[in-house]
């Protein structure tokens, strides 16, 4: 190696291991890997040492935490039906054979007993073989569907049920909630022919284009939460957030649709403005939201576009809406809870951070008590409930100044609450005393707070279910 | 291995996270993702207990699945970016020192070459031990730590490429060398 290459190689490493070449000086530094085993050899110097030093200066990556990481990604994984699993072991050396590793592993009984019993409620046409995504929640005669761990969904499949909610969860990040009753064929990992049924979704960027199809329109994604209610009458279709197109099925012309805007669709009278109404999605919006299940005092906040939800009014209620979601956080993140347990509430909470790994994306959901009218002498009240999410909780923020400093960070872009109040303070009663619990597997949170004539709100910062797959 | 108890298998891990991760981001994998990737050739490796011979090297084995599962990112394009670069893996692998592998098994050297960084990080200058706090700390680019300590990108780059060849070679000294 001359000198001004061996310089340029170890400057182009350098980036290289930043993360902050471009692909044209990428193609450069493989090229003189290429060119030199010795430059392979310094190459993997450099990442083994500057993995230690990580490993040495990041307390996210100590072993504890990785030990602990592993054991939850392991409670909640389910491999035996997984072809994917198969796919790697199969590429070893020298693996058995493992053949039908799924009826083995619950017993050829049983799976011929589960066959019999599912196809009661649910009608499979001939699926073409490709898992395009999984049930991630199903209620009531759709809960019969969802076995322990994850339940795929084939391309081709048909489904059907009378009552109660199934989520789908697409491997492109879509996630789909359908409410009976219902009878829909996933024919594509982007595409849902929907004759009946109530169908709320929310498609992130590797999603766009995701469709719908009911018999007298089809939707498409242009990045969104969007519903549809579909009936023998026609399909309904309202925007929270976003932007789809709306056509019918051999219509030139799709008509756009945005935020907070609503059509219907019917074979005799074409296209036709609605006003937006979220009522019918009351059910679906929450599950795809990522709540899936309230009790006591908390209540999904109406299904409404993001800017009306801050100023929801209740005095019996705490009510509980997502923010934004799929964010990658770069920032330091600060927060006063964490962790399973119970959380006392104290009148100075100390502020903690935490720093977000690169990797990881996140969502935020408001728990809002907001009564009706403002600032009027109002006795203290009591509020006790719990709300489980779909994926873990990372953080709570239940400081003003912690929520005002995560405001810009959590809220939509075209909405700036300004009232944000935090739980710090005791009301002025030395006997009472908010509290929190965090549930062992951190789904779910309990609370325990008395409020008067403020905005009270707790933040609650989750991790993005699909995280792990990469998007 | 037929099968083996939670605690057995939490056993293994501590005993292999550490070779493992190391392997992993020796392969090309982003920093962000060794993890991640570890955490799933764990998983696979519990699931699929059976396909282990115990004759067999379990680390090697662990590493196979890690080395399938990097390959496997190669092939989705979208999940390309758990990899530095989709190139790097097969580049790697075509050079893989067996021996430094099969040293990277033992956990008592790892536990040392751990101790080892403590102590060569003490040998390091002020201002080299400063520019590597900042990167791997303080997360910071070169460019960050340059404008910081009023140097070009480029010298922290080179301050950063020697301090972590000064350590690498350290390391190796002070584990042949114990008692010096």
């Amino acid at each position: 190696m001359n000198q001004s290459r061996d310089s340029q190689f170890e400057d182009l490493l350098g980036r290289f291991l930043e993360e902050n070449l471009s692909s044209e000086e990428t193609d450069l530094f493989v090229s003189l890997l290429k060119q030199d085993s010795n430059r392979v050899a310094q190459l993997r110097d450099q990442l083994l040492t500057s993995e230690l030093l990580s490993r040495t200066f990041d307390t996210s990556r100590s072993v504890s935490a990785f030990a602990e990481s592993l054991k939850l990604r392991l409670e909640h994984s389910d491999a035996d039906a997984n072809e994917f699993v198969e796919s790697i072991i199969e590429k070893l050396p020298e693996p058995k054979v493992v053949t039908f590793p799924w009826v083995r592993s619950i017993g050829i009984a049983a799976a011929a007993c589960m066959a019999v019993f599912f196809s009661a409620y649910f009608m499979t046409l001939a699926p073409s073989g490709e898992q395009v995504a999984t049930i991630a929640f199903a209620s009531d005669s759709a809960a019969t569907y969802k076995t322990t761990g994850e339940t795929p969904i084939q391309t081709g499949q048909k489904v059907e049920f009378d009552d109660g909610l199934i989520r789908l969860d697409f491997a492109n990040g879509a996630i789909v909630t359908i409410e009976g009753p219902a009878s829909f064929v996933v024919q594509t990992g982007d595409h849902i022919d929907l004759a009946e049924g109530t169908l709320n979704a929310w498609c992130p960027e590797t999603a766009h284009g995701f469709k719908v199809t009911t018999p007298d329109a089809e939707i498409v994604d242009l990045g969104t939460t969007f519903g549809i209610a579909t009936s023998q009458g026609g399909s309904e279709v309202a925007v929270f957030e976003g932007e789809v197109t709306l056509g019918q099925n051999d219509a030139l012309s799709p008509r756009h649709l945005f935020k907070g805007e609503a059509a219907r669709s019917t074979i005799d009278s074409g296209l036709t403005n609605i006003d937006f109404d979220g009522s019918p999605f009351e059910k679906t919006w929450p599950v795809t939201s990522g709540i899936l299940d309230t009790e006591g005092s908390i209540h999904p906040s109406p299904p409404n576009v993001q800017s009306q939800l801050y100023d929801y009014e209740s005095d019996e209620n705490l009510i509980i809406f997502p923010e934004k979601r799929n964010l990658q956080l770069t920032e330091k993140v600060p927060f006063e809870f964490r962790g399973p347990g119970d959380h006392a509430i104290q009148e100075k909470q100390p502020i903690k951070t935490f720093k977000p790994k690169a990797s990881k994306r996140f969502r935020s959901y408001l728990l809002h008590y907001n009564p009706v009218g403002k600032e009027m002498d109002s006795p203290l009240r009591n509020f006790q409930g719990s709300v489980t999410f779909d994926n873990r909780i990372i953080a709570i923020i239940a400081d003003s100044a912690s929520l005002r400093a995560t405001d810009e960070i959590f809220q939509s872009e075209d909405i700036r609450f300004d009232r944000s109040r935090g739980l710090e303070t005791m009301h002025g009663q030395g006997d009472v005393i908010d509290s929190i619990n965090i549930s062992e597997d951190r789904k779910t949170l309990d609370i325990d707070f008395y409020a008067n004539s403020a905005v009270d709100q707790i933040r609650v910062i989750v991790a993005e279910a699909r995280e792990k797959e990469g998007e | 291995m037929s099968q083996v108890s939670r605690e057995a298998f939490s056993k293994l891990i501590h005993e292999h996270q550490s070779s493992l991760r190391s392997y992993i981001r020796s392969l090309g994998v982003r920093l962000a993702w060794v993890d991640d990737i570890a955490q799933e050739t764990f998983i696979l490796a519990y699931k699929k207990q059976d396909s282990y011979n115990e004759d067999s090297d379990y680390g090697a084995w662990l590493r196979g699945i890690a080395r399938n599962l990097v390959m496997n990112e190669i092939s989705k394009s979208a999940r390309r970016r758990r990899l530095l670069d989709q190139r790097i893996p097969e580049i790697v692998s075509a050079h893989e020192d067996s021996n430094e592998v099969i040293s990277l098994d033992d956990k008592e050297f790892n536990a040392q070459r751990q101790d080892a960084l403590q102590a060569c990080l003490q040998k390091l200058s002020e201002r080299a031990r400063i520019i590597i706090e900042a990167r791997y700390f303080r997360e910071q680019t070169s460019d960050m730590i340059g404008k910081d300590l009023a140097m070009k990108a480029t010298a922290v780059r080179k301050a950063l490429f020697s301090a972590r060849k000064v350590l690498a070679r350290c390391i190796s000294n002070a584990l042949a060398h114990p008692s010096s």
